[in-house]
């Protein structure tokens, strides 16, 4: 089950990977984990770096992959990025501010997509 | 969109009305916040109006809700909430259609989309009838508190999924038709007790003092040996009580409502509150208190009896808290949350051992007491305390010839004592004297007589005031002892239905004071 649910997840990426690209985003990075998390994708757009979370749900029945994510997520996931910026200096340099952002998909039993939904800046939800 | 919904918040037992205003956008990252100091069980509303939307088959919407519950700077409780949040989120989405008069929305959910028995909904009527608001959906269990308010038009829910077809016009809820005073009164002549004064053997003169206790409201103290039936006596006095009047019905309802103590489907109180409190009562439990304040036990036994048996045994802080009350008739509690006031119009009804072996002053069992412990026994009850009881008796052990009924095979003549229901016929004649008495001054017996009324009220006959003047003087009576005097002569002038206040009903009601002092 375990498994099955990685799977998921990594079908789910490579899915919101592709969909970022077409709407004109440049990945600079995918699954930036250290042992703290994870960030699922980092990408950038108009001058501006930015954080994505995605999170990928087959059927509806047992909540939305908007219900996944929380206040305690969202926090763990700017700590991340603050670890990344840490990290990679230059690039914190070229970007002077980030957001956090998220994609929720919902497949079918076949990895089909049935909705798929980009929501941008998350920080204000935070509070 | 914005929908504004209206409902209440209860503080002590007044009731704000408070705006429930649920904004849904379809914008932003979809949530649902709770805003406006909600505590806990508020907050939680948010999983009871989501489940109970879903299972009542309607979609929940993905979008991004805020409910501000306002005014937003006092704190709020209960889970009253539940329903109006649903009815603004219905709103918002524009599957219902809001009642053109102001409306009150208010009760808990369940998560099968059925409303729960809410407290507080009598304390709601009131507040509806005040603020001129038309109509009131409220939980089918509680509804009939509701009813007892006229010119209100009262929708019992009994589920979402019938508050939505109501709404929409598709099968209207019927409104609830008013709870007349006759059947309310009907009820309130079933008086039940443990025990019928038939029961209990002997005794007479104890029966007679809870008599007049039960007559005039005035506090009782009883003093004997272990199994002399003084707990017996006490649960049997429920059976005498005269029944409540309309405006302390009212009153005593308010307390119970906002308490959660009216069970589901109940409406008025009718019968006289009886309460009883182990010795390891708290404070807090007994006065009231916690934040915000609630009702203690004093005030849910409001118009009715306070029963504590073993009272040397509460705390001392516990016993000393209550000497406010007892003269003052409410109790006053502040908090960092607000300050509130109850009613606390009981009577005390207090039982105790002489000592701590329980033998001291039996004719029979000698006392195995050291007199230093006698004394630390009796100190726990301060001179303060016992000066605010009017009636002080001592409960002897029965004479085993007491205890069966005789039986004439053996030629004795059989003593059969009265029943409750004989003595509560006299207590209601005595009872509907001082109603009659004390019209329009806000008070309902003689215990509660302040010293204007006794002066207006109260008619000594010359040898009645006389002989009252020399007890005062030879026992070193206290200026209040010398007005309960006169509170309880006056109660058991009432009894024998006399106008004034005669020298036999001053003796009587000063052997109640007195027996205490001789031990």
């Amino acid at each position: 089950m375990k498994n099955l649910n990685y799977q998921t997840g990594r079908v789910g990426e490579n899915l919101a990977r592709e969909y970022l690209i077409k709407k004109g985003y440049r990945i600079l990075q995918s699954n930036f984990h250290t042992r703290f998390g994870e960030i699922d994708l980092i990408a950038a757009k108009n001058q501006k770096l930015i954080f994505v979370e995605v999170k990928t749900k087959i059927g509806d029945q047992f909540g939305t992959p908007e219900d996944m994510i929380d206040k305690r997520k969202l926090g763990k996931i700017q700590m991340m990025a603050e670890v990344f910026l840490q990290k990679n200096p230059p690039v914190a340099k070229q970007y002077p501010a980030y957001q956090i952002d998220a994609v929720c998909l919902v497949l079918g039993l076949d990895n089909e997509i049935i909705r798929i939904n980009h929501w941008e800046d998350l920080g204000s939800e935070m509070v | 969109m914005l929908t504004k919904i209206l409902s209440a918040a209860h503080f002590g037992l007044e009731t704000l009305p408070v705006e429930v205003e649920v904004n849904l956008a379809t914008k932003g990252f979809p949530g649902f916040t709770i805003i406006g100091l909600p505590t806990k069980s508020v907050e939680e509303a948010k999983e009871r109006v989501k489940t109970a939307l879903v299972n009542s088959g309607i979609d929940f919407p993905q979008a991004k809700i805020i409910v501000n519950l306002a005014p937003a700077d006092i704190p709020k409780e209960g889970s009253c909430y539940d329903l109006p949040i649903a009815v603004g989120i219905l709103n918002s989405l524009g599957q219902i259609r809001l009642p053109a008069e102001k409306s009150f929305f208010y009760g808990e959910l369940s998560l099968d989309g059925s409303l729960r028995h809410s407290k507080g909904v009598f304390l709601l009527a009131l507040a509806a009838k005040n603020l001129k608001v038309a109509n009131l959906f409220v939980p089918l269990p509680s509804a009939n508190e509701a009813a007892v308010i006229k010119h209100l038009n009262i929708y019992p829910v009994s589920s979402l999924k019938q508050l939505v077809s109501h709404l929409v016009g598709l099968t209207p809820i019927q409104r609830l038709k008013i709870t007349t005073k006759q059947s309310a009164s009907a009820l309130a002549n079933q008086a039940t007790a443990e025990f019928d004064f038939a029961e209990i053997m002997g005794q007479e003169q104890a029966k007679r003092a809870l008599e007049i206790a039960a007559a005039g409201s005035h506090n009782i103290f009883m003093q004997g040996p272990p199994g002399s039936g003084k707990t017996m006596l006490a649960r049997a006095l429920p059976g005498i009580l005269p029944p409540l009047t309309e405006e302390e019905s009212l009153e005593v309802t308010k307390i119970y409502s906002v308490t959660g103590n009216i069970p589901p489907g109940g409406s008025l109180v009718t019968n006289r509150p009886f309460r009883s409190s182990h010795h390891t009562t708290s404070r807090a439990g007994l006065i009231g208190g916690d934040s915000p304040p609630r009702p203690g036990e004093i005030s849910l036994a409001h118009c009715g009896v306070l029963f504590l048996d073993e009272f040397p045994e509460f705390s001392r802080s516990t016993l000393e808290a209550l000497r406010q009350p007892l003269e003052d008739g409410v109790v006053n509690i502040s908090r960092a949350a607000g300050s509130v006031q109850f009613p606390a119009q009981f009577t005390l009804v207090a039982a105790a051992n002489p000592c701590p072996c329980g033998f001291l002053g039996d004719p029979k069992n000698e006392c195995r007491c050291s007199p230093r412990q006698i004394l630390r026994y009796q100190a726990k009850l301060s001179g303060p305390l016992l000066d605010r009881i009017d009636l002080h008796l001592n409960v002897p052990a029965v004479e085993v010839e007491k205890l069966m009924p005789l039986d004439s095979a053996r030629g004795k003549p059989i003593f059969k004592p009265e029943s409750s229901a004989q003595i509560r016929a006299r207590v209601i004649k005595a009872r509907n004297l001082q109603t009659a008495r004390f019209q329009k001054t806000g008070i309902h017996s003689n215990a509660q007589m302040r010293n204007k009324h006794l002066k207006k009220f109260c008619h000594l006959t010359d040898e009645a005031y006389l002989l009252l003047k020399q007890a005062v003087n030879n026992y070193h009576l206290s200026a209040r002892t010398y007005f309960r005097l006169i509170k309880v002569s006056q109660t058991i002038a009432d009894l024998s239905a006399e106008k004034t206040i005669t020298q036999s009903h001053v003796a009587e009601a000063l052997q109640y004071r007195l027996r205490f002092q001789e031990n």
